[in-house]
This record gives structure tokens, sequence and C-alpha cells, in this order.
């Protein structure tokens, strides 16, 4: 618990599989973070949304995960190898991005250099 | 003797008048309002065997109705003593026919519930959500467990507070209190994910309220009378269904 990595990528096929494994990542990290039960709770949620819309898009084969614990915040990316012509498109009008939305503290949603990408930055508290 | 000023005898009397008004929903509400504390310390009783309160609380209440629907009143028995043979029969079946919903060891089991007790001990002590380091002090489980635990929390199987638990329609979740006024849900929301309309009412309104109303976990565990994991995995459990109706659409 007293070793924090300063980033942490995770990369795996483009499953609903891998989402499991992206969750125990994650919520590995933000423990370290001295995040709240709460806070890891919503930060599997979001990564479980922001996964969903990327396996969604552009038929990818890869998903990645990076993780970026700084201070009391956790700067989160996830990407894909998906083709991006059509995003985010209305994706950003949607259930799964509204919740990203409520939840972090900021959040992006772009065409990376790889392929389709979201980021957020979640706080070790809740809210 | 039994004066009609003595205070169980005009219980007696209030009980028994609500008993011949029934059906009437009001009258049904009086007598389950009247004996849920006997209906929670039953499910007490049943604490510590790897339910949470809050599922053991629904069962109860289950069974509470079921007495009440099942009770006659020439028989010459108490109600309160039928009450409590019905309400242990709900929580034993309960403890035989539901569980876990996937195959969890009997370890982690353990480790749940520990991490259960220990996080609602801390959240109270602490004013807010502990972290794992605290909650695996307080346990004495390592970091690794406490976060094992949490996830297999998510494969316990939860009574839904939707569940129909008396002949009426009456939910659990309608038995858990008023409706805080906070709480009033519109409609034009769902129009984001049709997929909403497809969810058990209190699951919608706790979506709402998390995702339109920004309140936290917490605060939605406090106005509808639930623990915040409780309401924690509700979300989870919400969340996923919309996820994989949203995959279904896809696919087809």
């Amino acid at each position: 618990m007293t070793h924090v990595p300063a980033s942490l990528v995770v990369s795996g096929p483009a499953e609903p599989e891998t989402l499991c494994v992206f969750r125990a990542v994650a919520s590995s990290v933000a423990s370290r973070a001295d995040m709240t039960l709460e806070s890891i709770d919503e930060l599997k949620i979001v990564v479980d949304e922001a996964a969903t819309m990327l396996l969604r898009a552009g038929a990818p084969q890869r998903l990645d995960l990076i993780l970026e614990p700084n201070g009391g915040t956790i700067r989160t990316t996830l990407t894909s190898d998906g083709a991006v012509r059509d995003w985010p498109g209305d994706r950003t009008t949607g259930w799964s991005w509204r919740v990203i939305r409520q939840l972090a503290r900021e959040a992006a949603c772009r065409a990376g250099e790889r392929g389709p990408e979201v980021t957020f930055v979640m706080s070790t508290d809740a809210r | 003797m039994n004066e009609p000023t003595d205070p169980s005898v005009a219980d007696d009397l209030e009980v028994a008048e609500w008993f011949a008004a029934l059906p009437d929903p009001a009258a049904r509400e009086r007598l389950v309002h009247r004996f849920l504390p006997l209906a929670e310390h039953l499910a007490s009783r049943f604490a510590g065997r790897g339910e949470s309160r809050d599922d053991l609380g629904q069962v109860a209440s289950l069974g509470l109705v079921h007495a009440i629907d099942r009770f006659d009143t020439e028989r010459g028995v108490q109600f309160a003593t039928f009450a409590t043979v019905t309400i242990i029969g709900e929580l034993k079946r309960h403890f035989r026919d539901r569980g876990w919903s996937i195959r969890v060891p009997r370890n982690l089991q353990e480790a749940t519930l520990l991490v259960n007790r220990a996080t609602a001990t801390l959240w109270q002590e602490l004013g807010h959500s502990p972290t794992v380091a605290e909650v695996s002090a307080r346990t004495e489980l390592s970091p690794e467990t406490v976060l094992e635990a949490m996830e297999a929390v998510q494969a316990y199987s939860t009574s839904s507070l939707e569940t129909p638990i008396g002949e009426d329609g009456t939910t659990a979740g309608e038995l858990m209190g008023d409706v805080d006024p906070r709480m009033a849900v519109s409609e034009d929301w769902m129009a984001m994910a049709p997929q909403l309309r497809e969810l058990p009412e209190r699951e919608r309104r706790i979506l709402y309220l998390r995702f339109f109303k920004d309140m936290t976990q917490t605060e939605i565990a406090e106005a509808i009378g639930i623990s915040q994991m409780h309401v924690s995995r509700l979300l989870t459990r919400s969340l996923a269904k919309l996820r994989d109706a949203g995959t279904d659409e896809d696919a087809t």
C-alpha cells in the first residue's frame, strides 16, 4: 500500500473479458493512491463505461488502459486501435458519456494517435 | 386487570381494528409500520451469517407482509407470535434458497462480510467512506483481499427492492419509509437511454439521483434508508444491465 506507481499501462484484447482486468488494475492503483472505497467503486464504473464506448466503436482489436496517479487525483486514459472516422460522433450525448462526465472531475473524448480515446480525471475523494 | 386504559390492551384493540379493516391499504400499512421493529429485531438475530443487514431487513419485511396476509384473527393466536414464526421461516428460507449468485469461496465470503462490517463502522466513525488501508487495518485482511472482497460483493445476489412482496404488489422498497422529496423523478431524462425504462423503478430512481441530481452514494443511501454499499451494488448492477442492453441492440 506504500508504493504508488507514476504510471501504469495495461493492454488487452478488445473483448468484454478485458474489462475485469482493467477494473482490478484500476482499483489496485486507486487503493495505493489512498482512494476511498466509494471513489474506487466509481472509478471502476467509469472504466467500464469508457471501455464499453471504445469496444463499440470502429471494430477495435486491442484496448489500452493508462493510469497516472498524481497527488489527489488519478488520470486515466483508455484507447483502442479502432477506426476513428466517426469518433466520438454523437456518443458524447449518450448515457455512458453522461455517467463518465458525472463521476469524473474532468473527461475528454477525442481521436488519439492510435485511435479513439477517452481520458478522465478522478479525485481520491467521493464526488 | 384488563382496563381499557392499559396501553397494551389499547394496542391490541387497535391492531384488531386494523385487521378488521383489511384489505384496506391504509390499515395494512399501519400494521406493517407497527410490527416492522419486530421484523428488524428478528432479522438482526440472523446477522453475521454472510448476509447484509439490508438484505435481511428486506426478507424479514417480506415475512411480515406474508404474516399479515395469512393471519386468521379467529384462531385465538396473538399476531406477534404468528408473525415471529412466519418471519423466521422467511429468513430461514432465504438462507436456504438464496445467497451468492456465483460460486464464491467460503473464505472470500467471510472476508466480504468482515469488509462490509468494517466499512459500515468506519463510515460512522470517520464520517466518510474509508480507504482500503483503513479497512485493511481494521479487519487485519491484506489490502488485496479487501479489494477482492469489494469485487466479490457484486456477485452477491441482492434481493431487489422492487420484488413484489404482497398480494397488492407492495414492494420491499415501499416499506422502507416515505419517499424523500428530493427523490421525485421526472420522466424526460429517460429519453437519453430507452433501456432505462426496463429497469425497476427504484433502480431508475437511484440512477437519476446519482447522475442527474448530483447526489453522492452516501446521500442517496441516507435518503432511501439503505447502506451506501447497497447503493453501490444497485448502481453497478443497473449500469451493467444498461450496458448489456446496449450490446444487445448493437448486435441486432
